[in-house]
């Protein structure tokens, strides 16, 4: 494959997890949309060390420093949501885009 | 002691400090007693004070140091300082509330490490560095938030969405900068030539990307959602995390990455434009149409925060008129980080004592007609944060130039829009104002009878801090520039060459 | 390199990017918590597959390592689940919200294609491949990144500490609730 389609395989997967972010109402499908633009940054990174510049170390150290960096983080977040799951059931606040309406006007009914 | 005395005067001395204070702080980790944790945060916030000391001196006699990793300058100087001084005020906060908690020295140690991450991402200035402290930030500050707030209905859930949101905005940093690879110029940020990048579409994608990490991480319209929820349901501890730790983590995110978005300053784009004023006019006037029917203080002051989020957009979509921007990348960044630090430290301490009779405003109706000087602090507060917007947005200007109409219909909106907004806003305090000041209501709870001395002290020295600087502004001692501070004739170059 | 290799290669990149796409978007939309953990399975062995591919299956191993932990929560998070499934699958929001989106997502597609269109280079045949090894990644980490890995490690260490704060409070909240 040239350099460009592997570019716009990689643009396909972010859109496909730009898509699961916008509509996911659950922390599941919101930790497969971030697996999904994690896995595009990777194509592109490597996509770009193999044909532009063979050779790069800085691409290199940040593909490893970087992704596990990243996934400390889920590692955390995610362990937190599963050992608080019962306090409240199913985490609904996941939402990226809220038309609830006290998000816009008035109070909020706790 | 030659190795001590030269790791001490290079870049990185604050942060060994910190270290060596945390590293204190282990050894009493798993403490029950409350004299240990007394003794624990008075060894923080002594390793912080250094820190802040320390940073400074080695600024003013070594100049600026730069490493493959880290570029320490005056601009990284001010900016530490500041993230340290919020970080004591947070320390100080917990120790008011959580002094005798059994995991108090965990969360010190929780708290000194989201400080410590803060400041490598200050000085960074490698993608590498940045990329890894940034998510170190996110992941600390999550941290400290889910392991210090009061558990209420709710908030777990909205804790847990609260760290996923900021984990997307990591997502879009990882693919802006893999899209950087691409362009050949991955390494260190401060010599990326953003304007001989201008025609190159991957580093247009990436800038892009990036923006929409920042956005993102900001909660802003119209993905305010979460944030307002949080801070209905969470204690007043857990919004003074978010305001003091996270926001400026946030600020200090996109002073960092103004080197990508200095390419569309200066450039005439109409769809730049019309999309970044639409964005910046919903963030200005959207927390203005919220808080017309809101009562809960924490959410009032969220909905404050997001309207100083907006003015930031503000200034980018300045940015696009191509008359080039009457500030320089990141100087507005700081003068908003300033703002955040003097209003709402002491306006959180205002919630604080709201808190104990309910949190809501309607229920503490005629609060502060019985507390002349609290009262009047308060309004002397609140005045500085509307007249600092006003002067840096309108007198000083986000677009150069006399007069308005010299400067277009690109101008008039931009001006219009925050005239309206800021006159919303006004009306807003108006009326929180009026309910606070007016006469109780005979059937509702009684207020808290005497206000601690701490406070007094606290919101004294704010808003004398306040008074001072608007004074100094007002008979023209001091002052913004494009790129500096004005101090008594003298000007500081914050972000260019010129320190 | 001969010209079959080049064709399996590029027949297995295909593949992997179809699997990734169509996985993706299976985690997204099935009903489900099990099928989608099962998704999110697949997903990590595509990326494995085409870390290979691109010659770099080692610095994916490294990140590998940390990856697998998320997953093992995930999966515990979805078996411990008990929900409606239909509400789990795209949250409840209405086939209006849904084609919004996936109208803007198609929007932002085709502007970044035509932005991108023209810049790619005429590919040269390159004959020069770059396998990374082991050796290379711990050269450069070590001897330029050292900071970095005593930041990820404190972290990883911080990380521990607030676990601890979370454990005991939980704990506290079980012996309320026996009470």
């Amino acid at each position: 494959m040239s350099m460009e389609m592997i570019f716009y395989m990689g643009i396909v997967l972010f859109l496909v997890s730009l898509l699961g972010l916008l509509i996911s109402g659950h922390a599941l499908p919101y930790f497969i949309s971030l697996q999904v633009m994690a896995a595009a940054a990777l194509i592109n990174l490597l996509n770009f060390s193999l044909h532009s510049a063979p050779g790069n170390g800085e691409i290199k150290v940040f593909l490893v420093l970087g992704f596990m960096a990243f996934y400390l983080l889920q590692f955390s977040l995610a362990f937190y949501i599963y050992a608080n799951q019962k306090k409240t059931g199913m985490p609904a606040a996941v939402r990226l885009l809220s038309l609830e309406k006290s998000h816009w006007w008035g109070e909020d009914k706790i | 002691m030659v190795l001590l005395s030269g790791i001490m005067a290079g870049p990185f001395a604050g942060i060994i400090i910190l270290a060596a204070g945390i590293l204190i702080a282990f050894f009493a980790g798993f403490s029950q007693s409350r004299r240990i944790n007394i003794i624990i945060a008075s060894v923080t916030a002594a390793s912080y004070a250094a820190a802040i000391y320390i940073n400074i001196r080695n600024y003013l006699s070594a100049g600026t140091a730069a490493t493959y990793l880290t570029n320490t300058g005056l601009a990284e100087t001010i900016i530490s300082a500041a993230l340290l001084f919020c970080g004591l005020n947070v320390l100080f906060f917990l120790a008011l509330d959580k002094l005798s908690r059994r995991d108090f020295v965990r969360q010190v140690i929780i708290l000194s490490f989201a400080v410590v991450s803060m400041l490598w991402l200050v000085i960074s200035d490698n993608i590498v560095l940045f990329t890894v402290s940034l998510i170190v930030s996110i992941l600390s500050i999550f941290n400290f938030l889910a392991s210090s707030g009061k558990d209420q209905s709710g908030v777990s859930e909205y804790a847990g969405g609260f760290g996923l949101r900021p984990a997307a905005a990591a997502g879009f940093v990882l693919l802006g900068f893999s899209l950087l690879a691409g362009t050949g110029t991955m390494g260190s940020i401060s010599s990326i030539p953003a304007l001989e990048k201008t025609g190159d579409p991957l580093f247009m994608m990436a800038a892009l990307f990036l923006g929409c990490a920042v956005y993102l991480f900001f909660f802003l319209y119209p993905f305010q959602g979460l944030l307002l929820g949080l801070s209905a349901r969470t204690d007043v501890f857990s919004n003074q995390v978010v305001w003091m730790l996270y926001i400026p983590a946030g600020i200090v995110m996109l002073i960092r990455l103004e080197t990508f978005f200095d390419i569309f300053y200066g450039r005439q784009n109409i769809y730049g434009f019309v999309f970044l004023a639409l964005l910046a006019f919903l963030n200005l006037l959207g927390p203005g149409l919220a808080l017309v029917r809101s009562f809960n203080i924490k959410r009032i002051f969220t909905l404050f925060l997001l309207f100083q989020l907006g003015t930031l957009l503000l200034v980018k979509a300045a940015g696009f008129t191509g008359r080039g921007p009457s500030y320089t990348a990141g100087i507005f960044d700081l003068w908003v980080l300033f703002i955040i630090i003097t209003v709402f430290l002491p306006l959180s301490m205002f919630s604080r004592v709201l808190e104990t009779s309910g949190g809501m405003i309607d229920r503490s109706r005629g609060f502060l007609r019985s507390r002349p000087y609290a009262g009047s602090c308060f309004v002397i507060i609140l005045i500085w944060w509307l007249a600092s917007n006003i002067y840096l947005c309108f007198l000083n200007g986000p677009l150069p130039g006399a007069l308005l109409m010299e400067q277009g219909a690109e101008a008039a909106v931009l001006y219009a829009g925050c005239a309206a907004a800021l006159a919303l806003m006004a009306a807003n305090i108006i009326r929180i104002l009026v309910i606070l000041f007016a006469r109780p209501l005979e059937n509702l709870p009684p207020s808290a009878a005497s206000l601690p001395l701490v406070f007094y002290i606290y919101i004294s020295f704010f808003a004398l801090a306040a008074a001072a600087a608007a004074v100094l502004v007002f008979t023209g001692n001091a002052g913004t520039g494009q790129d500096s501070i004005q101090i008594w004739g003298s000007s500081f170059y914050i972000f260019g060459s010129g320190n | 390199m001969s010209v079959e290799s080049q064709k399996l290669l590029e027949i297995l990149q295909y593949i992997c990017f179809a699997g990734l796409v169509l996985s993706g978007l299976a985690g997204i939309f099935l009903p489900g918590l099990g099928k989608k953990a099962a998704a999110l399975f697949i997903i990590m062995v595509f990326i494995t597959i085409l870390s290979f591919i691109f010659y770099a299956g080692i610095m994916v191993f490294l990140i590998n390592i940390v990856f697998v932990f998320v997953f093992a929560v995930l999966y515990l998070f979805a078996r411990s689940q008990a929900g409606p499934e239909k509400s789990i699958r795209y949250g409840g929001l209405n086939i209006a919200a849904l084609a919004a989106a996936a109208f803007f997502c198609a929007g932002l597609g085709y502007i970044i294609f035509n932005i991108s269109r023209q810049y790619f280079p005429e590919e040269a045949i390159n004959s020069e491949i770059v396998i990374t090894t082991l050796e290379d990644i711990t050269v450069l980490v070590f001897s330029k990144y050292p900071i970095v890995i005593i930041v990820l490690a404190a972290a990883a260490l911080m990380t521990f500490t607030g676990f601890t704060v979370w454990g005991q409070s939980r704990q506290k909240d079980k012996g309320v609730q026996q009470r």
